[in-house]
């Protein structure tokens, strides 16, 4: 009986200390932490074979260093033709709008959500505030819609992160590399 | 009774088969993968401020403290966890009535942007452009030597407008971070 005890002791202990919490299973958040500066955490997302009606989703991360808050603001842009991955062409913008997002932030303790849609042009309104040493979660959604006629396409776009804070001449800007690859009519139809 | 079975057991064989061609089978769609590289792309920059005061047609000012030539007056540093090539991007310059147009070269209404880097130090002939980007710092590390020195070159235009004289105009430049394929 005091073997068990034990057990249970040690075995809760070492739940705490590896941060896990007892029954709800929520471990320590690895999300890297940045001194100064700041960043994003996906750089690189290649979605292949996607097909009419289809949808899914990413969590998109941006960093904000220990030492400011910061406001950022997310793009769409097309990439640098010189730079375009070999056979790929730039996700034309009339499809923009397949892309949505919505974000949660860690404000005055508790989590916020807003959503946000792209147009059809490159952008959307409103800058999100991440406080110093936090991050913020965005969730970018994509989605091919039901008619879309756009088959065995390999295409490129770039998400772009500029920060608005930074005032002066010089702005800084990270963009996520994102490779959209579409089914072929021939796929979707046997399938 | 034998004849009769294998007639049923026909008729059966034979209705099924119908039944297999008549009802559609549920479409599976083709299976969409996703790839994410989970690494950190952060920059930092050590200079964003240029106040370049009143200029005079063509004016030639350097990025830096006095507007004299400083060839590594700012430093871009690689502060993440991959490889990064760094672009440049200019703007118009606007404000005032008329707005100066960014261009390979300085002109009427037109000015022009160069930058340099440490492969090219006093040269400064990577145009700065708004619409194609050009490279600044390419595959910059991330561990050892994630540093880049750099600074720009700022032609005035050769004849503007006196409509314009005493007016404030401004203009962004933005280093562009992606990882380094």
């Amino acid at each position: 009986m005091k073997n068990k005890r034990i057990a249970i002791i040690i075995i809760v202990a070492a739940m705490v200390a590896t941060g896990g919490y007892f029954g709800l299973m929520q471990f320590k958040d690895t999300t890297p932490v940045l001194a100064e500066g700041w960043g994003i955490l996906q750089p690189e997302v290649e979605i292949r074979n996607i097909y009419p009606g289809w949808t899914g989703s990413i969590e998109f991360t941006i960093l904000c260093g220990q030492d400011y808050d910061r406001t950022f603001a997310i793009t769409l842009e097309q990439p640098n033709p010189a730079k375009l991955k070999d056979g790929y062409e730039p996700l034309p913008e009339e499809y923009y709008g397949w892309f949505q997002i919505e974000s949660k932030s860690y404000q005055g303790g508790e989590w916020e959500w807003d959503r946000i849609e792209f147009d059809n042009e490159t952008s959307f309104g409103s800058g999100m505030l991440v406080e110093e040493g936090h991050y913020r979660q965005v969730t970018i959604s994509l989605t091919m819609p039901e008619f879309a006629d756009y088959y065995g396409k390999e295409t490129e776009v770039r998400v772009r992160v500029s920060e608005l804070s930074t005032t002066g001449l010089v702005q800084l800007a990270i963009e996520s590399k994102w490779y959209i690859i579409t089914s072929s009519e021939n796929e979707v139809e046997s399938s | 009774m034998k004849k009769f079975r294998r007639i049923s057991l026909s008729l059966v064989l034979a209705i099924a088969l119908l039944v297999s061609f008549a009802i559609p089978v549920a479409a599976a769609n083709p299976t969409v993968s996703i790839t994410v590289t989970a690494e950190v792309v952060s920059i930092t920059n050590t200079q964003s401020s240029w106040g370049i005061g009143t200029v005079a047609v063509d004016a030639v000012v350097y990025f830096s403290a006095t507007g004299s030539q400083d060839d590594d007056y700012s430093q871009i540093e690689n502060t993440g966890s991959v490889n990064v090539d760094v672009e440049i991007q200019g703007t118009n310059i606007e404000g005032g009535d008329y707005d100066w147009t960014l261009a390979a070269a300085a002109g009427s209404e037109t000015y022009s942007l160069h930058s340099n880097n440490e492969t090219q130090p006093t040269t400064y002939d990577i145009e700065v452009k708004s619409s194609v980007y050009n490279d600044i710092c390419t595959d910059l590390p991330h561990t050892t030597s994630n540093t880049c020195d750099w600074s720009m070159k700022f032609v005035a235009p050769t004849a503007f407008n006196a409509a314009d004289d005493g007016a404030q105009k401004t203009a962004t430049v933005t280093l562009v971070a992606s990882l380094h394929t």
